[in-house]
């Protein structure tokens, strides 16, 4: 048997169209409710659990700032004070020490026939007077004087006498020093701390060239100073210290019978 | 146009245009608007993150405490030192603070120096020290200063060369902070002279506190410079040096 379909094709046509229509209206509601679901269930929660992360991460570097603020202020306010305190304290003790360290280091390089009869310094140069009694004496002091490099970084000396008609010739060449002066009692020194304290000759009367040394040092001795120190002068008020100077009665020129 | 001509490619066609305006909505009012909150969140956390996680914060409670520690050291020692050296002045009170650095300056330090300056192994031949007068008002601005500074004059002192070192080394040994300054050496050994000068430093416990409200209309307000005034007048039983 025949089956004959003699309904018009517009019968099915429409309800392909229906069909599709309400597959097409279902789509779009699965669209928008798995983009609602998904939002919901899914980025919501993660969004929240990154802003609480991020709230507690900043609450934790907040934290971790206000111990580092504490710590700069600990570091920068509160230790300087008293460690320019402390530093200054040090270095006044230290300052106390370096010239008689110098001074002995000085002794310990000079020629022990040669006499001091002045010393003074002012931080950078050291300036000192004394007498030798020949030319010989007078070369090995500057000699040892040049090969003190861990004191000084130069070294002049003043006052070596020059040829002098008619002067005498006794022992010492025919020169005529113009700080000569008598040898009588003990004379001063520095030829080591030894020489100071026990090698002191009571040199025969005997003439003697005297002469200036002058010495720069190689490592200059500066005074400590305090930021907060009052100048001097301030009435009223107690003043800071004097400027280093070499006392008047020392200078690079020749001892003097004075000194 | 009648909804009844619609052939079913129509409906496709609107279906799938529905679909993706659906879907566009929904990304654009839904998904964007978290995704974006999501990178403002990472972007704070990862930002915070460099310091605030907790080997940072032990790191920075180990590092504050080390300052802390390096502090108490040092205020120890300064302690120490003040203990040892310094007065007990304490200018947060002007006025006790003044009398103190009275009794200090008049009383105290000049004796304490001339009977530290007393040196058994040497001659003293000068140990005069002379010592300016202290402020008159306790408003004074020296009691502003981190630290007084009293030059005290010269020492002159004889012996052997040995001898006058150690007597310039010994004013370390002081009850107080003196600076002694380059030492001048004259003179033929065994006798030597040596000159110096000595300056005393004072490290006040507190400097001065609130301004102290004075008759006569000469009171300054708190942290407000004193008013100048004339040549303060010497405290009873006070001579000016």
């Amino acid at each position: 048997m025949i089956k004959i379909n003699l309904l018009p094709k517009s019968i099915n046509e429409r309800r392909a169209v229906k069909n599709t229509a309400i597959l097409f209206g279902a789509l779009v509601v699965a669209v928008v409710l798995i983009g609602v679901l998904y939002t919901q269930l899914f980025l919501i929660p993660q969004v929240q659990a990154e802003e609480q992360l991020a709230t507690q991460t900043e609450a934790l570097e907040k934290e971790v700032l206000k111990i580092e603020a504490d710590t700069k202020d600990v570091r920068d306010s509160k230790i300087p004070p008293i460690q320019q305190k402390l530093d200054f304290i040090k270095g006044v003790l230290d300052y106390n020490l370096k010239y008689p360290k110098l001074y002995q280091d000085i002794a310990k390089w000079t020629y022990e026939k040669i006499s001091y009869m002045g010393m003074g310094c002012d931080g950078t140069q050291v300036v000192m007077s004394a007498r030798a009694k020949s030319l010989d004496d007078l070369g090995r002091f500057l000699l040892n004087m040049y090969r003190a490099t861990d004191l000084f970084t130069e070294v002049t000396i003043s006052g070596v006498p020059g040829y002098q008609s008619g002067a005498s010739n006794s022992g010492n060449g025919g020169f005529q020093a113009p700080g000569i002066s008598g040898g009588g009692g003990p004379q001063a020194n520095l030829a080591g701390i030894e020489a100071i304290t026990s090698g002191v000759q009571n040199g025969p009367a005997a003439r003697f060239i005297g002469f200036g040394v002058n010495c720069k040092l190689k490592n200059p001795i500066v005074a400590p100073a305090f930021a907060g120190a009052q100048a001097a002068g301030a009435a009223g008020t107690p003043g800071s210290p004097g400027g280093q100077t070499i006392a008047p009665g020392l200078s690079a020129a020749p001892a003097g019978p004075g000194l | 146009m009648s909804l009844s001509k619609l052939k079913k490619i129509h409906v496709i066609i609107i279906g799938v245009v529905l679909c993706i305006i659906g879907g566009v909505a929904v990304f654009f009012l839904q998904v964007k608007p978290r995704m974006d909150a999501f990178k403002v969140a990472q972007a704070r956390y990862d930002r915070a993150v460099v310091k605030g996680n907790e080997q940072s914060k032990l790191q920075a409670i180990s590092e504050r405490d080390k300052a802390i520690v390096d502090l108490q050291v040092k205020q120890a020692q300064l302690d120490v030192q003040m203990r040892r050296r310094m007065p007990d002045l304490n200018f947060s009170r002007r006025d006790i603070g003044m009398l103190a650095l009275w009794k200090e300056q008049i009383k105290i330090l000049g004796p304490l120096l001339e009977s530290f300056a007393r040196d058994k192994n040497v001659k003293v031949v000068q140990a005069g020290f002379q010592i300016q007068a202290p402020p008159a008002t306790p408003n004074d601005p020296v009691f502003d200063q981190d630290v007084l500074v009293f030059p005290l004059g010269t020492v002159s002192v004889s012996g052997d060369f040995k001898h006058l070192m150690d007597n310039v080394r010994r004013w370390n040994n002081c009850r107080r902070l003196v600076m002694v300054g380059p030492p001048t050496l004259v003179g033929v050994s065994p006798q030597l002279a040596a000159a110096y000068s000595v300056t005393c430093y004072i490290f006040p416990v507190a400097k001065g506190g609130t301004r102290i409200q004075m008759a006569g209309g000469n009171a300054a307000p708190a942290g407000a410079p004193g008013a100048p005034a004339g040549p303060p007048p010497a405290p009873p039983g006070i001579a000016t040096p």
